[in-house]
């Protein structure tokens, strides 16, 4: 349960990225007030995650897997480049996520 | 850098404002650490003073960052301020909580670390700019 609720929290962190994006540094309301409220229910679910995962894990995993939605929505909605520089980090961080569930440190 | 100049009354200087845009984003990055170590130790919302520093930390990071970021590259900031609040978050919460660090641990999230400052650097328009206009090598 607790990651299937830090999944869920980062689905909230890759909207928030998003809609914080559309807000234009928090210059438009409607979008401000979106990522804000996106942003509670983010925190919420992480705080969920969190209560049975150890901080540094599900942090790191959290904003880890949030960092990579973020670029492949950035690819898949505005035609960005998924340049080689964009697929080693993805890479690199996925490496990181997996290598910390099968040694145990995860836990 | 700058010479004495006549005028006293110079508006704040471009390179004056860069140098405290860092200053916020070091800020916002300390704030990051305090949202996460918040979000922890809140257990799910249930705990009140950890809940009020999680509201508060997360209005506090979220407001410094997008100051910082109106000066400052947005990939190499968000670059900076994620390697902070991920590594800053590992450290206080073994501190402040029975949650230790061990070697094996410490590696894997040296690696997700390293990978998210790569991607967001990857995002940088400062970066990335440079090499833009060059042609890939001809290559089999």
């Amino acid at each position: 349960m607790p990651w299937i609720y830090l999944a869920i929290a980062t689905v909230f962190e890759i909207a928030f990225a998003l809609s914080a994006n559309a807000s234009r540094g928090f210059t438009r309301l409607g979008y401000s007030i979106l990522t804000l409220v996106i942003g509670a229910f983010g925190t919420f679910f992480l705080s969920l995650a969190l209560i049975s995962i150890d901080v540094a894990v599900g942090y790191a995993i959290w904003t880890g897997l949030g960092s990579v939605g973020i670029v492949l929505f950035g690819v898949l909605l505005f035609d960005e480049r998924l340049d080689w520089r964009k697929l080693l980090g993805i890479g690199t961080v996925i490496v990181g996520v997996v290598g910390l569930e099968l040694s145990g440190a995860g836990v | 850098m700058t010479a004495s100049s006549p005028q006293s009354e110079q508006p704040t200087t471009a390179s004056s404002q860069h140098a405290r845009a860092w200053v916020v984003l070091l800020v916002a990055g300390v704030f990051e650490i305090g949202y996460a170590v918040s979000v922890g130790g809140s257990q799910g919302f249930t705990d009140p003073s950890w809940s009020v520093a999680a509201g508060v930390f997360f209005l506090l990071t979220v407001l410094t960052l997008s100051l910082a970021l109106k000066h400052l590259d947005v990939g190499i900031g968000y670059a900076v301020w994620a390697g902070i609040g991920a590594s800053g978050a590992a450290v206080a919460s073994s501190v402040l909580f029975d949650q230790p660090l061990t070697p094996s641990r410490v590696l894997w999230l040296a690696v997700i670390i390293v990978g998210i400052v790569g991607l967001k650097l990857a995002s940088s328009p400062q970066l990335t700019a440079a090499e833009e206009p060059a042609e890939p090598a001809a290559r089999q």
